[in-house]
């Protein structure tokens, strides 16, 4: 009996030791931590079962017959993060390079279905240097049964990525199909086609930072939706990301109490929105004071900065937060910002998370570029998302609601449950210069002084049809209220749609305008 | 898991752990046996080193008063991730960008000009709405590289400040 347990530790012992000191060392001092280190940080205290720790490769070509690590280049396993079970898989750089072959894939869609089976979030550390070329074929499939997964997971259980050196290639596709992924600064990059080949086709000549690294993903491509510092706070994002997710589509996310008292109001909202139409605010400004302690968790606060999106926390319900930012571009809607919104509200939708609204748009925006871009098929996307989305939606108009984009918004016409609009709500079909010059242009040029009946047809349109009692009138909008009474009104309508139930017309699935 | 709070300058970590049935407290890794309850929403009762005390706590966002034995600590909790951020002060040389493509309005400020951090220092016009850019460090403008009235891309640096 002593020899087999000791055979068993000598190859546990083997398995933890990845692809050796010398590797170990290479990754400590490139500013990186090893696979297993990232799941020890990640996962409480002895929560962690490792699964298929003895696997190794079967390929011969090349040599690989006398090449076998212990693992393949992937620990895998379940654990708990705060109590809550989870599975993860880690790429190890330190074997072959964390590359995929097939036992390394099929470990990870082994978590894969145990998490789908089970109702309980995927977390996928990627470091790894692409397809193990060795392995031919057999890679490429082993990439395909993880991406067919990672689609038939979606919307079931939440799952997240975090990339932590090197993903190129179609290893890419894994974490686009996630929900969330987190880049870590200087360390990681993706990309389909490396600087290489990029300079060998195009004669393009660009480094793999510039490409694909953590900031022109987060800010320009839209691809991920966090940047870290380093692997310690892509985790810690990866921890607190969990805290506002339910474990699978059947649950409802996580609810803590909170001493933030439901009726506070906060006579600085009156302050925060300015009453003229051309004065830009800080949209954040008027969640961090209607949300529990003030807190928002921002997701891709880089990227199309003209929409805001996040979670936080009412009366200690989790919500989804979309909101228009007016510091940028006016906070008008834009291809990036339709994309940014629309696939948020999916999101929260597939996963129980009701989405509070917060509106200043004055329209979608003008140009060649966004009109060639295809801001119709894209404008589209956040549309349709909402028009689909069965969870609580509740809308507050602060200031602009203009066209189109009050539509899209999350009106009622769409099924957004309740409106709210302060009273300095503009809820028309266009600002009023627009409006004038369209509809009293002969008035405008016959009289005397055109720019003075300009200016006295603008004030009139202003009093009578900038403000939200043309709409309250329809019953479009629900109540008018006092800014510093948003907290109080939206945690009472929230609660209010606690018990709403609403389905879709069965169907295979929609087909939303990609 | 561990609870990170700030009291003046000073940082104490905080966990706490159940160990058999007794709850442990552990600030900078230094443990000791706590009993606590609820009495009141802003009022704790605990017991610590055989003293039992009676403590007030306000909570606003991450500020915490607590009220002990006459006294009145004003205490910061800070998540891990903000700890990682605190530690990284701006400065040197900062390149003032259009954030999105806009019309140059108005330049505040001119070279040599003194500029505290926050301080607004170019206004930028975009679909009708007139934003002002600040400065993000203290210093001094070392170059203005728009006209007002310019038309620039997101992207485009307008001004430069420095802090040395």
């Amino acid at each position: 009996m002593k020899e087999k347990i000791e055979l068993l530790e000598q190859k546990d012992k083997e398995a933890e030791s990845g692809g050796g000191e010398s590797r170990i060392k290479k990754q400590h001092d490139s500013g990186k931590l090893t696979a297993r280190e990232r799941i020890d940080l990640l996962l409480d205290k002895n929560t962690f079962v490792e699964l298929d720790k003895f696997v190794v490769h079967r390929c011969n070509d090349f040599g690989m017959d006398d090449k076998k690590f212990l693992g393949d280049g992937v620990v895998t396993g379940y654990g708990k993060v705060e109590g809550r079970q989870v599975f993860v898989f880690a790429q190890d750089f330190t074997v072959f390079g964390g590359s995929l072959g097939m036992e390394h894939g099929r470990k990870i869609c082994k978590i894969m279905d145990l998490a789908m089976q089970v109702g309980a979030p995927v977390i996928g550390l990627s470091d790894s240097g692409g397809a193990r070329i060795q392995e031919g074929v057999e890679s490429l499939a082993g990439y395909a049964e993880i991406f067919s997964r990672n689609v038939l997971a979606s919307g079931v259980v939440p799952q997240i990525s975090s990339i932590m050196g090197p993903c190129a290639g179609g290893a890419v596709y894994s974490p686009a199909i996630t929900d969330f992924t987190i880049m870590v600064k200087d360390k990681s990059y993706m990309f389909i086609t490396g600087p290489d080949v990029i300079k060998a086709v195009t004669h393009e000549e660009v480094n793999s930072e510039d490409l694909g690294g953590a900031m022109v993903h987060n800010s320009r491509s839209g691809v991920a939706h966090f940047a870290a510092e380093d692997d310690k706070e892509s985790i810690l994002l990866v921890k607190e990301l969990l805290s506002f997710l339910p474990s699978n589509n059947m649950e409802d996310p996580p609810r803590i109490t909170t001493e933030d008292p439901s009726d506070r109001r906060d006579m600085g909202l009156r302050a925060i929105v300015p009453e003229n139409p051309n004065k830009p605010y800080d949209m954040k400004d008027v969640v961090r004071s209607v949300v529990d302690d003030g807190y928002f968790f921002e997701i891709q606060e880089h990227f199309a900065q003209n929409i805001i999106i996040g979670f936080a926390r009412l009366a200690g319900r989790v919500v989804g937060i979309v909101g228009n930012q007016p510091n940028m571009l006016a906070g008008c809607l834009d291809i990036d910002a339709s994309i940014k919104g629309g696939r948020f509200v999916r999101f929260c939708d597939c996963f129980n998370i009701p989405i509070l609204t917060l509106e200043d748009v004055p329209g979608f925006l003008p140009g060649t570029s966004q009109e060639w871009g295809g801001i119709i098929k894209h404008g589209a996307k956040l549309l349709y998302a909402y028009c689909e989305a069965t969870v609580p939606r509740v809308t507050v108009i602060t200031r602009k609601a203009y066209g189109g984009a009050y539509d899209v918004m999350n009106s009622r016409h769409i099924r957004g449950d309740m409106t709210l609009a302060y009273p300095t709500a503009e809820i028309a079909v266009i600002g009023s210069e627009g409006a004038v010059n369209i509809i009293s242009r002969g008035q405008i040029a016959q009289a005397d002084d055109p720019e003075a009946e300009r200016a006295r047809l603008m004030e009139e349109y202003k009093e009578n049809f900038a403000n939200p009692y043309k709409a309250a009138e329809l019953g479009y909008v629900d109540e008018v209220i006092k800014p510093e009474d948003t907290r109080p009104r939206v945690i009472a309508a929230f609660e209010m749609l606690d018990g709403k139930r609403q389905t879709l017309p069965p169907k295979k699935h929609g087909n939303i305008p990609l | 898991m561990t609870y990170t709070f700030k009291i003046k300058d000073k940082v104490f970590s905080v966990e706490i752990e159940q160990e058999k049935d007794q709850t442990v407290v552990k600030i900078n890794e230094e443990g000791r046996p706590v009993e606590f309850e609820k009495i009141d929403d802003y009022i704790y009762s605990i017991i610590v080193d055989g003293k039992s005390l009676t403590i007030g706590v306000l909570k606003n966002g991450n500020n915490i008063q607590v009220f002990m034995d006459g006294d009145l600590f004003e205490i910061e909790a800070i998540s891990e991730r903000d700890q990682m951020k605190s530690s990284q002060v701006l400065s040197g040389v900062q390149e003032i960008k259009s954030p999105m493509p806009s019309r140059v309005v108005k330049i505040l400020k001119e070279i040599g000009d003194e500029v505290d951090a926050d301080e607004g220092i170019v206004v930028v016009e975009a679909m009708k709405m007139e934003s002002e850019l600040k400065s993000p460090i203290e210093g001094k403008v070392t170059d203005v590289l728009v006209n007002e009235g310019d038309a620039v891309e997101a992207g485009n640096t307008l001004l430069i400040v420095s802090s040395d």
